[in-house]
């Protein structure tokens, strides 16, 4: 009988985690003046400060990767939480709109927060709070409890992303931020802008939301086969799904304050880890954080450097992947998804 | 019906709905459904679409509400207990279960163990071991592998009965279990539903397939329209006034092989040649 062993759970971790080591330290080597992998490890680990390769890798480069990889392994986990929780494999925070409710809330307190007197620094609480909300109104609107179908909640996520890009670019030109690009930089999604000092909110955020998913997988597993099924199998649904929302927005929360809107890697990551690991909460969670990691940090760096010296943003790369994947999915499930609830009472 | 024998303290462990009603979207689907399971016997539940058969199951797992009344599990009202505790209790089987995700059905077994563990771990060797022995007391150790979703209705059905065993549980609720499955599938489920009795456990069992509940268990409980219309032996309960009442159809009642009653429901053309009740070709339904 194949099920999760701790063998299995170990080797596919220290595989992941290597991986993403693999690509921060190649990340770390690209850009205007490449630099070895060896150069790299080098600069990392044991030159003091002030050569000029530790500068460029530690100074530069390093708290853009770090910053790409904490966004993209919250984007990933949250991707996770969202799918068990509604019972869909196409939910995605972007996709669903819980990114654009964070980037409005983000938004809102850029623009309006200095009259209250709060810094850059209240931005983060401000998008989890856009995230958390919009994740409520998803569950009031699209249908009650889990009972909520997939066309409702993909068709509510649409409308609440186009209404929330509305909103976000209303309030831009309320303070005065259309000018320039800093607003394009939060509705497409981009690193280049991204500011170091939000580095410890976005770590408490993901450390905290990655805890409670990953304490809470068998749970996990249990309600993606529904909510009916949990409580027949002694979860408590209630407390274990307002933790999961709750940790599922800190982490777009987190994310989103940083990076603007990066979409699809909340379905990409836990797509691809499922046909390779299987579906099991206990390893997808943490998983989905390093290979979101990973899979982010590449994403950045094609950013940095395909065109030279212009900057694509990382947004539109992850979305020129992720369409395609979406479309697949949503073409292979047809005949599951669209019968929501089939056989649930 | 009212139990005369509720209250004593020294009576044994029953799953007892006392009184129970609800109301779902306004209507009344329960309307004060009172009836005991105890540990040893099985008890199979009748009615016609609508009676509140599967309302009553979600009441006893806490997935229903009752307004009033309640459902209490030796002498506690299960709203009292801790879902976990509950579980590790009582095991549902459902009528069927959508799985989103490309679980395999030994997985889903597994899944069986969740109230008896730590929200996070490992399944231990004993945990496999008992949910290797369901899949091989229900006739299923061959899929372990396969994913769910690949499954059909019926081999799904046997999956989720094997993850009941799996809770190793006090009481089995069975939402029409045999829904989906072929004949001979449908008497092995009874077979092991009758061994978890007589190992001391108790079983309800929804059920739309007369003959069989009339030859597995040993009460039968009739719903019509959220009450207990009747309960008691196969025998006193399979007649044809009560399921005229409770299905609107007419039927004759035969003696099986083994003494159980039989019934054969008429079609409407059927109402003139009828047979002579020793004929005992008549099949089941």
């Amino acid at each position: 009988m194949k099920h999760l062993t701790p063998t299995r759970f170990t080797v596919s971790l220290i595989l992941l985690a290597t991986f993403l080591l693999a690509t921060v330290i190649f990340s770390l080597g690209m850009g205007p003046s490449p630099i070895g992998p060896g150069e790299v490890w080098h600069a990392l680990f044991s030159e003091g400060t002030g050569s000029p390769v530790a500068d460029i890798v530690r100074g530069i480069r390093l708290p853009r990767t770090l910053l790409a990889a904490l966004v993209g392994a919250c984007l990933a986990c949250a991707g996770v939480i969202f799918q068990a929780l509604l019972r869909n494999p196409l939910a995605d925070p972007f996709i669903l709109g819980v990114s654009g409710g964070a980037a409005l809330g983000a938004i809102a307190m850029l623009s309006f927060g200095s009259t209250l007197g709060l810094g850059y620094a209240a931005v983060p609480p401000a998008a989890f709070a856009g995230s958390l909300l919009t994740l409520l109104l998803l569950f009031l609107v699209a249908g009650r409890g889990s009972r909520v179908s997939a066309t409702g909640l993909l068709l509510t996520g649409v409308v609440f992303n186009a209404f929330a890009s509305a909103a976000i670019v209303f309030l831009a030109s309320l303070s005065g931020m259309l000018e320039g690009s800093r607003i394009f930089v939060w509705l497409v999604g981009n690193l280049s802008a991204a500011r170091l000092d939000v580095a410890p909110w976005l770590a408490i955020f993901l450390g905290v939301g990655l805890s409670c998913a990953f304490i809470s997988a068998r749970g996990l597993n249990a309600l993606a086969l529904g909510e009916e099924t949990a409580e027949q199998l002694g979860v408590s649904t209630e407390s274990q799904r307002r933790v999961l929302l709750v940790a599922g927005s800190l982490m777009v929360g987190a994310a989103v304050s940083v990076s603007g809107l990066i979409g699809f890697v909340g379905l990409i990551i836990p797509h691809a880890l499922r046909l390779v690991l299987g579906p099991d909460h206990r390893l997808l969670v943490p998983a989905s954080a390093l290979a979101g990691a990973a899979f982010l940090v590449v994403c950045d760096t094609l950013a940095r450097t395909l065109l030279g010296g212009r900057e694509l943003p990382v947004g539109a790369i992850t979305a020129l992947l992720g369409g395609p994947v979406f479309l697949l999915l949503l073409r292979r499930g047809q005949q599951s998804w669209t019968t929501p609830g089939a056989g649930i009472r | 019906m009212n139990d005369a024998s509720a209250g004593s303290p020294t009576e044994p462990e029953a799953l007892g709905f006392e009184s129970v009603a609800a109301r779902l979207g306004g209507r009344g689907v329960l309307n004060g459904v009172s009836f005991k399971v105890g540990l040893g016997e099985v008890v199979g539940l009748l009615g016609c679409n609508g009676a509140g058969k599967t309302s009553l199951v979600r009441a006893a797992t806490r997935s229903l509400r009752p307004d009033s009344g309640r459902v209490t599990l030796g002498g506690l009202p299960v709203q009292s207990l801790t879902r976990r505790a509950l579980a590790a209790r009582v095991a549902t089987v459902p009528q069927d279960v959508h799985v989103p995700f490309p679980f395999r059905a030994g997985e889903l077994v597994l899944m069986g163990r969740t109230p008896h563990q730590s929200s996070f771990g490992f399944e231990s060797a004993s945990d496999l071991a008992i949910a290797r022995e369901a899949m091989e007391r229900v006739g299923i150790a061959d899929l372990a592998d396969r994913p769910v979703d690949r499954l059909s209705g019926g081999e799904r059905q046997l999956v989720l009965f094997a993850r009941a065993l799996t809770q190793q549980p006090d009481w089995l609720l069975l939402d029409e279990p045999t829904a989906f499955l072929d004949l001979r599938h449908r008497i092995d489920l009874f077979g092991v539903v009758r061994e978890f009795a007589e190992s001391g456990g108790g079983a309800l069992v929804v059920s739309h397939d007369l003959g069989l509940a009339a030859r597995v268990c040993d009460r039968l409980v009739v719903l019509a329209e959220g009450k207990v219309l009747a309960e008691g032996e196969p025998r006193d309960v399979l007649r044809p006034e009560i399921l005229d009442r409770a299905f609107g159809m007419a039927a004759d009642i035969f003696d099986g092989p083994d003494g159980r009653p039989v019934v054969v429901a008429r079609l409407a053309g059927d109402r003139v040649r009828r047979r002579v009740p020793q004929d005992s070709s008549g099949p089941d339904c």
